[in-house]
């Protein structure tokens, strides 16, 4: 089921309402003065989607997260020894080609593999170990193992389960999250000193969730769940 | 169906999780290394035990009235439980254990007795039935003896009835090396 995300110009209303900024979108400038009430309209745009992905940012961070699986896609191939393209959070399962052509399967791993192995089984000196890791029916294919942010690996090809975010003209929280989106962008919307008394709970309550959202995260899946894989 | 080494390494891998849980399947690979040995010890076995089933005929190429064994790749030769059948004859050779007295003529061999031979290590000696000489025989005969089986070749196959005791005997080798030390590499680590 599709998830209905944020609302841009809802947040946008109850900005305006809560900043009794009426938007002054005949202003030359995108940037208000600073001792003028009113927000134009693009510096509220901004000021939304800007707290609109700092909630993006804690839900794809966070392994665990329901929401994650919405920034959550399968990266491109990465070469052995190759470096995992840029990420929130930790990375998901590590997918493996074992042969050209082949399906993407779970790739294996558990504590007592090492680099050596991999690399051991790389080369095969001697077909030692019966078929090539990337041949079929090979024995050795299809274990992976993680240096920081580089990926080692026996099989064809390797993609990694990432959380990706690409911010764009509309919000993508979910509309759960709308309360925080706006709660966020009120403490940025307000200039210093006049933060009214009845807002502030709004706003403190906004950064209080998204704190809890980022402090329930799990560990990263590939280093545990994997184990008896 | 008949193992491949991927199969018998997941089989073996398998039973030793249900001893020792906490292997993981990086193990797989090095299961695949212990296969020979335990294909040897299967076939060593068989030996001891005189399982019919693990022998089979090989041919074998004798020139100037002497082969050698080890041209013929996994036999477990054992004269007192092999047939040797000299070329082009159906009565097995005869098994002479004094190689000195075959070599050097101290014996002699009739037109209607049957080819003799004996031992030097890896090689097979005969002396000829037909004039008495050990250089004189030459041809394709053959030996029925046991064999270390294999997995890919088609001359050594593994009987299906050994299957059961070839998994045995890999996941005894494994986990009488490979889990302990897994075990004791993971108790060090704790």
């Amino acid at each position: 089921m599709a998830i209905t995300r944020v609302d841009l110009a809802t947040v946008r209303g109850r900005l305006i309402a809560a900043l009794n900024s009426a938007p002054a979108a005949t202003w030359a400038t995108t940037i208000s003065a600073t001792d003028d009430a009113r927000r134009n309209t693009t510096e509220l745009t901004n000021i939304i989607l800007a707290a609109d992905a700092r909630v993006c940012e804690a839900r794809a961070s966070c392994v665990g997260d329901g929401y994650r699986s919405l920034f959550l896609s399968l990266s491109a191939s990465i070469a052995h020894a190759g470096v995992i393209p840029d990420h929130l959070g930790p990375i998901e399962q590590v997918t493996i080609q074992l042969v050209a052509a082949g399906s993407y399967v779970a790739g294996k791993f558990d504590v007592q593999l090492t680099l050596d192995d991999i690399e051991r089984w790389r080369a095969n000196v001697d077909a030692r170990y019966g078929a090539n890791h990337n041949a079929a029916n090979s024995v050795l294919g299809g274990y992976h193992l993680r240096r920081g942010s580089q990926l080692f690996y026996t099989g064809n090809d390797a993609k990694v389960q990432i959380a990706t975010l690409t911010r764009s003209a509309a919000c993508q929280a979910p509309e759960t999250d709308e309360d925080m989106v706006t709660g966020l962008a009120l403490g940025a919307a307000f200039k210093e000193g006049d933060m009214p008394e009845q807002l502030n709970k709004l706003v403190t309550d906004a950064r209080e969730e998204l704190t809890y959202i980022i402090k329930k995260s799990e560990q990263s899946p590939s280093e545990t769940l994997v184990m008896a894989a | 169906m008949a193992y491949t080494s991927q199969t018998l390494a997941y089989d073996a891998y398998e039973a030793l999780r249900l001893r020792s849980p906490q292997i993981g399947s990086s193990a797989i690979p090095r299961i695949v290394l212990l296969i020979p040995s335990a294909l040897e010890e299967v076939g060593r076995n068989a030996v001891a035990g005189d399982y019919d089933g693990l022998q089979k005929s090989f041919a074998i190429t004798i020139t100037s009235g002497r082969t050698d064994l080890s041209a013929v790749a996994g036999l477990l030769f054992d004269p007192l439980k092999s047939k040797v059948m000299p070329p082009s004859s159906t009565t097995p050779a005869v098994w002479h254990p004094d190689t000195d007295d075959l070599v050097f003529g101290n014996m002699a061999v009739g037109a209607s007795e049957p080819v003799h031979y004996s031992q030097e290590g890896t090689v097979l000696v005969f002396r000829n039935n037909a004039d008495g000489l050990i250089s004189t025989l030459s041809g394709t005969g053959a030996v029925v003896t046991n064999y270390v089986p294999s997995l890919t070749d088609a001359a050594r196959p593994l009987p299906v009835q050994y299957e059961g005791l070839l998994l045995k005997t890999l996941v005894e080798l494994v986990a009488g090396g490979g889990a302990s030390a897994v075990q004791s590499a993971q108790a060090g680590r704790a």
